[in-house]
């Protein structure tokens, strides 16, 4: 291979590394401007990510749905979870499809375990990342506040055609950064 | 010329002094011909390794410096930090094609830091815009867009990496949902590049280090790829395996100075006799005797065959071509094939399959010593020796047999041992 020739082969592979996060980056924004608001019920946990840095895991209240008579699920599956607002103004899990719902708002996601009727999902937004000092004060904050008042957090999350953007983590309709930073 | 024979030519040379073969000026260029020559590559090493060494520890450091995830910096900054590690890396990577190309220091050392950087960008696009992404499709991603890097660059280490993403990414298959048999296809996209860094000289770093991590990549894949469906198959899948990587370096990297030189055939043979030595249990063979639970497709059972047939196709041209070694570690597949008859679906034929391993790890283990002693090669008659104690221990402490049947056992062995000995002593003509 000449030299010229493999430096357009070069420049078309390096095109291509940037596309990879530029398309993550469109594709956020694009949910972010045109999805669907809904907030999870959750309790935030701190671990560590060697690449990603530190992060608060979400550990969503309602990440189960009812599963169908006869519905065969296996671990890992890709499935579609139709959501429904329930009445105290948190979203749920309504049901499973194994293909996109059509006119009817759902998360893509994959299956964890069956118990029995429910199945309990793998939700694309499990962590919330956050500044290395930050994330264990963020769930040393909340476990504290909770211990004496029984405190709420949840997340809101952007929701376009099964496509999820975690927004916020709040905390009794405080943003975790100001909660934590005593704001 | 390979190191093995310069060593040679270079301990040759005061004999053929003093025995005034060589006339001592001629006898000093030469001695100072080769030595430059394993000096240089010496030093070329070094510098290599530097090379590889210094981008790992530069990118190691841009990942841990951005992970801190700055509060203080907005979105769009860290966006813009998240990226320049990478141009920066494809700069230097396309200026090493344009102006470095024929230095290996410079070619290893850019191509590590751009992969490394090809997986540290998208992580902090991840961290910077909170999106989680499953583990496997990160590795995949990673591992794909690092492929030209291997080829364009010629670069070895980003290879190694490559192969060690693709078995990331085929254990998170193996766990959660998916086809792990894209692996075999990811791990074949690397044998291109290696067949083109071996055509000058086989033995040199570059492709011994690709050699090695493409054998234990085919060794761990294995596992992750067919173990799900295929309860008790991995015993002569794995049997393939090891015997095609033996038979395979045999042939091609029988000239090699070092075991370190010759990947396919340490890993084929210490894969041969840990496998030997694990079928001498029952407990492997007792799942040959369950019915099998699995629900195999065609394509994984294709590549679960296609091993111990590549390998006793293999074996027949080296009984053909009267290989001795190649012969004996080659016959794994075939043990283990007589076994599974003897074993399936019935508990009695259990003891006869564990005796049937113990007499090819027997024949192995002296085989290996004798071909050690015919060949003077002190290596190989460790390996022998090895072979043989483990399996001695291993029988003197079984307790699943009574002391009456291993004593003659003992006895069986020591009496071969005596016969191999008097046969050897024949051989070379040599009195007790």
């Amino acid at each position: 291979m000449n030299k010229k020739l493999r430096l357009g082969c070069y420049l078309v592979a390096v095109l291509a590394q940037m596309a990879v996060p530029a398309t993550m980056i469109w594709g956020h924004e694009r949910t972010m401007t045109r999805g669907e608001v809904y907030i999870f019920r959750t309790q935030p946990v701190d671990p560590y990510d060697a690449f990603r840095g530190r992060y608060v895991w979400l550990r969503i209240e309602e990440d189960h749905a009812p599963l169908l008579s006869g519905m065969q699920i296996q671990r890992g599956q890709k499935v579609y979870a139709l959501i429904e607002i329930g009445t105290d103004g948190f979203a749920k899990f309504s049901g499973i499809r194994i293909s996109p719902p059509q006119g009817e708002p759902y998360l893509t996601a994959r299956a964890s375990y069956a118990d029995g009727a429910v199945v309990h999902l793998l939700l694309p937004f499990d962590r919330y990342y956050m500044e290395e000092s930050l994330a264990p004060a963020a769930e040393k904050a909340y476990r504290e506040s909770s211990r004496m008042g029984g405190k709420k957090a949840y997340v809101t999350v952007h929701v376009l055609d099964g496509t999820s953007v975690l927004e916020n983590l709040w905390i009794e309709g405080v943003s975790i950064h100001d909660f934590v930073s005593g704001k | 010329m390979n190191q093995k024979y310069i060593r040679w030519l270079l301990e040759e040379i005061p004999t053929l002094i003093t025995e005034e073969i060589l006339p001592a000026d001629v006898a000093e260029r030469l001695r100072q011909h080769y030595g430059d020559k394993q000096q240089e590559r010496g030093m070329g090493w070094a510098v290599v390794l530097f090379s590889i060494l210094g981008a790992v520890l530069i990118g190691g450091g841009i990942i841990l410096l951005l992970a801190h995830n700055w509060d203080q910096l907005s979105r769009s900054v860290r966006t813009v930090l998240s990226f320049a590690p990478l141009v920066c890396a494809q700069v230097l990577g396309g200026w090493v094609i344009w102006k470095r190309r024929d230095r290996t220091g410079w070619r290893e050392g850019a191509g590590t830091l751009l992969t490394l950087t090809i997986g540290s960008t998208i992580a902090l696009i991840s961290q910077t815009y909170n999106i989680v992404g499953d583990f496997g499709s990160f590795m995949l991603t990673w591992s794909l867009l690092a492929l030209p890097v291997v080829y364009l660059l010629d670069a070895s280490v980003p290879a190694v990496l490559y192969l060690a993403g693709s078995i990331a990414w085929v254990a998170d298959m193996r766990f959660n949902a998916g086809q792990p048999l894209w692996f075999w296809l990811l791990a074949a996209l690397i044998v291109p590049s290696l067949w083109l860094t071996s055509r000058v000289n086989r033995y040199r770093m570059r492709p011994v280090l690709m050699s090695w991590a493409l054998a234990l990549a085919i060794c761990i894949g294995a596992g992750f790829t067919l173990t799900r469906d295929f309860g008790e198959i991995w015993m002569l899948t794995y049997a393939g395996i090891f015997a095609v990587l033996y038979l395979l370096g045999e042939r091609w990297f029988a000239d090699a100075a070092n075991w370190w030189q010759r990947p396919f055939q340490t890993l084929g043979a210490c894969g041969v006799f840990g496998l030997s030595l694990l079928l001498t249990f029952r407990w492997p063979w007792h799942e040959v005797v369950v019915p099998w639970h699995g629900n195999p497709t065609a394509a994984p059972l294709a590549i679960a065959v296609l091993w111990p047939i590549a390998a006793i196709t293999l074996w027949l041209t080296s009984l053909r071509r009267r290989q001795f070694a190649e012969v004996l570690f080659g016959a794994l597949p075939l043990v283990v094939a007589i076994g599974y008859l003897i074993t399936a679906r019935r508990e009695s034929g259990v003891i006869p399959a564990t005796i049937l391993s113990d007499i090819y790890l027997f024949i192995l283990g002296v085989g290996t010593l004798w071909r050690g002693v015919r060949e003077q090669r002190l290596g190989v008659v460790n390996g022998g020796m090895l072979m043989l104690s483990t399996l001695i221990a291993m029988r003197f402490f079984d307790g699943e047999y009574s002391f009456v049947i291993r004593s003659l056992a003992f006895m069986a062995v020591g009496l071969g041992f005596l016969m191999t000995n008097m046969v050897l002593i024949r051989r070379k003509g040599a009195t007790v």
